[in-house]
């Protein structure tokens, strides 16, 4: 028979590990071994022959690493930490400048970092976030997607089309269209009216009730941080609330949801089962659940056919996005988020996380190889009295760890402690992943440690021990670490003249005219949402009777000058289909805003041709209209008189409108589109918000009145008023928010730089203390010697400059173009950042070159 | 006197190798084991045990004839020491020792 032979990986294994004079009495116990297992199958006898296998690596058996003779490893490594802690304390600068720049730069990068993760994991905690849809609709092919009741407008039954598991429709009613009622106390929030499918479509986590708690009529869950607002300390489970908006109703709260977590774009604050009530006035959205088989074109077809059924709308166009589509692509906005992404933003600082990666990388880096660079003679030295390569690998990779730990450590601190302020100041959604975070922190800063060790360890091993020792050898700075140097030094001006434009861009938008009176501007919700006449015709006369009284009291205070309706002209356009009513255009979508005839005073708009609306020629819901300059010229209409505008979106009958008055052009907009055709009709419902025009130096006392009549009307009610000045303010959110994240990661940037700079200057004063004792030897002086020793810094600054300007240049000048409205890119803004940053990098050298430049030679040149 | 004590597992294979006389190596002390205490070491066990008892001086070793079983490799054949014969004999002594102290009663009710 032919003897099987044993598994060759294993015996491999043992042949390389073990020691050599226990090798062969090893290998042939295995072998005979082996040979003993034949009886059994031939899996059990591998298996088993593994299992020995390993049992003969043990400390005593396997290989000494190559560290020299009589030398333990332990032992070594005692040593090695002993001689790196030797070493940071003679060197107390660098080592502290470096656990610095590694602390800080990861902790900077791991605040973006953990923005960035927010942003990407969007609602992907619910487990069928992939199959779920928002279903949407145009009335024509011209408009855009909305998402409106689709189910209920074109009569569709989604259980009939195919690939569709569940349907459900929300209801989202805004915090000052809705109330919760505790003990007589009023508790504004946000509220989904929901189906009792709801948690099969979401995974919001319920800490208490269970999944199916919609299922009851009259239970409601609430979110842990709004209950705490309403009970306080009592328990919320079982409490007993009315809920007040265009429907009333007594609920029991039967579900507690923990938290909404900050990559939620869906917010709550309570969630009431929408089989309550027979009827929410709030238009709500259709969501479906399909199955793994879901294609976008068959559904829209499907939904053709559907809908061809219903006649009411023979031009719309129905489909569907998926929902987790919608945060960043923000195709349709919908009152169920509350928050949209941004991808360019995301683009942004993706990039500013990479720019603080590389520009800690090569801070420590650098810092890390200079101090290499004073041990050089050190490193001989070893290498001489019979140091291998390993060894020397090992003592720079033992002095690394202590950065590693140390700074690990002291890195989650810095983050535990910054995380608030960030959150705070940037005004971010965000949710402390404290483990995740450390993981991540540790991540990266192993991965800067094990470059800066291989650069250390390359430069070690390309080391002649002889040159080391004779001091032949050139202490220079490598080239390619002048080079990374100098590329920070690009990355920094380039985000801080990024910066400067930023803030001046803003600094324009919040000033520029726009056309329309901004100061002593109030807005403010006195009336709840209307009642529905036909259901409840005395709380409809209660209401009027409210509004009379309310508009009175406003009227007749002094400090007063104007009351109107309707809502600040900031973002608060919508677009309906227009056109001239005798002409066979088509219709275009034009933005139309509601104004009351009083309107135009509170902004202090001005006409141009014909007049405003007024009370005595006017009713509410005329057929009437104002323009502004742009529409006139949009429809190049020469006499208004002559020309009647007709619209599609209000009636199905087709009605003319008359134009009665042209007004000068003025911004509604965001600065960043120009000014667009406006449509201002007189159709004012009596629940819209008041607007208040005050007389200057009257502000606090109306709004101490407004609170006052406000409380009076809604007794248990909260006031809320916003300013224009705020609106204004919150218009320029977004932009306000780049500018602080690129001032603070610019600062940072700024910071690491220098640090690396402050490096070249200490090591070069270092190195070159003979050659300046010669030169003033040689009668130079301190000037002298100053100007040559910094200009050689100063000049990694220049090149950096040329290398960013163009760049920045092209990039701002794009960034710049988002805008109709913008500040020029003027040169000063570049000489300013260039003088900043030149005046920083002196300040960082200076204290090296001075002390060198006055350093008297005798004490240099002593020992020659 | 020496301080060197006997593990348990020592003192086993220090009785098996004077046990298998001439051919007392790695796998036949192994195998010798599993026979006569019905219990199951690992060779790597038996062999890191063996490498200490030579480092402590108890046995010494010298190579065999290399033969076919073996793939061609040869086997170390283990011999105990004076000092190893010492060692077990005052482990031998001790626990005879203890066991003439402990009174016939307690051992026969167990």
């Amino acid at each position: 028979m032919k003897r099987r032979q044993p598994p060759r990986l294993p015996e491999w294994l043992l042949s390389i590990l073990c020691r050599e004079e226990l090798v062969e009495e090893i290998m042939g116990d295995m072998y005979e071994y082996y040979e003993l297992l034949s009886h059994k199958p031939t899996w059990k006898r591998h298996l088993l022959y593994w299992f020995h296998s390993f049992q003969f690596l043990r400390p005593r058996m396997i290989k000494k690493l190559p560290i020299g003779q009589n030398s333990s490893f332990f032992g070594l490594f005692r040593a090695n930490l002993r001689m790196a802690f030797r070493s940071y304390s003679k060197n107390k600068l660098v080592s502290g400048l470096s656990l610095a720049t590694l602390v800080f730069g990861v902790v900077c990068f791991q605040l973006v970092y953990a923005w960035i993760r927010n942003e990407q994991s969007m609602d992907d905690f619910h487990s069928k976030g992939d199959r779920i849809h928002l279903v949407v609709g145009k009335l024509n092919p011209d408009t855009d997607w909305n998402a409106f009741d689709v189910q209920r407008m074109f009569n569709i039954n989604y259980a009939e089309i195919a690939h569709v598991e569940k349907s459900m429709v929300v209801h989202s009613y805004r915090p000052d269209e809705i109330k919760l009622v505790n003990k007589g106390m009023d508790h504004r929030g946000k509220a989904l009216i929901v189906d009792s499918t709801f948690f099969d479509f979401f995974d919001f986590e319920l800490t208490r009730g269970d999944r199916d708690v919609l299922n009851d009529p009259q239970s409601i869950v609430i979110t842990k941080a709004f209950a705490n607002r309403v009970f306080g300390k009592e328990d919320p489970m079982g409490q007993v609330v009315d809920i007040k908006c265009d429907q009333t109703g007594t609920y029991k709260v039967a579900g507690l949801v923990e938290k909404i977590p900050s990559n939620s774009s869906i917010s709550f604050d309570f969630l009431v089962p929408r089989q309550s009530s027979r009827f929410w006035r709030r238009m709500p959205q259709n969501i479906i659940l399909s199955d793994a088989f879901f294609d976008q074109a068959t559904f829209d077809d499907d939904m053709a056919v559907a809908k061809a059924e219903s006649t009411r709308f023979p031009e719309s166009v129905l489909s569907s996005f998926p929902l987790k589509s919608i945060y960043l692509d923000r195709s349709v906005e919908i009152p169920l988020f509350a928050k949209y992404g941004n991808r360019t933003n995301n683009q942004t600082m993706e990039g500013v996380a990479l720019v603080l990666l590389l520009i800690t990388l090569v801070s420590f880096v650098n810092l890390q190889t200079s101090l290499q660079l004073t041990l050089v003679r050190k490193i001989g030295v070893k290498y001489m009295i019979g140091a291998s390569r390993f060894d020397v690998g090992l003592e720079i990779a033992v002095s690394r760890l202590i950065y590693l730990f140390a700074g690990g450590g002291l890195a989650f601190l810095l983050y535990q402690w910054l995380f608030p302020y960030y959150v705070g100041l940037l005004e971010l959604d965000l949710d402390s992943t404290p483990s995740f975070d450390m993981v991540s922190m540790s991540t990266v800063m192993g991965g800067i440690v094990l470059v800066s060790w291989l650069v250390s360890f390359v430069q070690v091993y390309r080391l002649k021990t002889s040159q080391a020792i004779a001091g032949k050898l050139s202490l220079k700075i490598p080239r390619l670490q002048r080079i990374l140097t100098t590329l920070q030094y690009a990355i920094t001006i380039l985000l801080l003249v990024a910066t400067t434009v930023v803030f001046l861009q803003l600094g324009y938008m919040l000033n520029k005219d726009t056309g329309l009176h901004q100061h002593n501007i109030v807005q403010t919700d006195f009336f709840e949402m209307m009642p529905n006449q036909a259901q409840d015709s005395v709380a409809m006369e209660r209401m009027m009777r409210q509004h009379d009284y309310v508009l009175n009291q406003l009227n007749n205070h002094p400090g007063i000058r104007t009351v109107s309706q309707g809502t600040i002209p900031i973002d608060m356009a919508f677009e309906s289909s227009w056109k001239i009513a005798s002409d066979g255009n088509e219709y275009t979508p034009v933005y139309t805003m509601p104004a009351d005839p009083r309107y135009d005073d509170v902004f202090g708009m001005e006409l141009v041709e014909g007049r405003f609306f007024s009370d005595t020629l006017d009713n509410n819901n005329d057929n009437k209209l104002v323009i502004n300059e742009a529409a006139k010229a949009y429809w190049g209409i020469d006499d208004i008189s002559q020309v009647k505008l007709t619209t599609n979106t209000r009636s199905s009958n087709q009605v003319d409108y008359t134009i009665i008055g042209v007004v000068k052009d003025y911004h509604y907009q965001h600065l960043s589109h120009k000014i667009r055709p406006l449509i201002l009709s007189y159709s004012i419902y009596q629940d819209r918000d008041v607007l208040v025009r005050v007389e200057e130096g009257h502000m606090d006392e109306v709004v101490t009145f407004l609170g006052d009549l406000y409380r009076e009307v809604n007794p248990g009610g909260i006031f809320t008023f916003e300013t224009m000045e705020d609106k204004i303010d919150a218009q320029y959110a977004s932009e306000k928010r780049l500018s602080s994240i690129y001032l603070t990661f610019s600062v940072v940037a700024l910071v690491l730089s220098s640090i690396g700079l402050f490096t070249f200057a200490f090591h070069e004063t270092r190195r070159r203390t003979k050659e300046v004792g010669i030169r003033k030897v040689s009668g130079a002086g301190f000037e002298h010697v100053f100007w040559l020793l910094n200009l050689s810094f100063l000049k990694s600054v220049a090149v950096a400059f040329v290398l960013a300007s163009p760049v920045v240049w092209y990039l701002m000048t794009m960034w710049l173009d988002n805008f109709a409205y913008r500040v020029t890119l003027s040169w000063w803004i570049f000489a300013g950042v260039a003088v900043v940053v030149l005046v920083v990098a002196m300040a960082t050298v200076l204290w090296q070159t001075v002390r060198l430049s006055r350093a008297s030679p005798v004490e240099s040149l002593r020992y020659e | 006197m020496s301080k060197e004590h006997l593990g348990e597992l020592e003192e086993l294979i220090l009785l098996v190798i004077l046990k298998l006389e001439k051919d007392a190596y790695g796998l036949a002390i192994r195998q010798e084991i599993i026979k006569q205490a019905q219990r199951s070491v690992t060779i790597g066990a038996v062999h890191g045990t063996v490498n200490r008892l030579e480092d402590k001086g108890l046995i010494e070793s010298e190579y065999g004839g290399a033969t076919e079983e073996r793939g061609g490799r040869r086997k170390r054949i283990l011999t105990v020491t004076a000092a190893g014969l010492k060692a077990l004999e005052r482990s031998k002594d001790v626990k005879m020792n203890l066991w003439q102290q402990i009174p016939v009663l307690v051992v026969n009710k167990s």
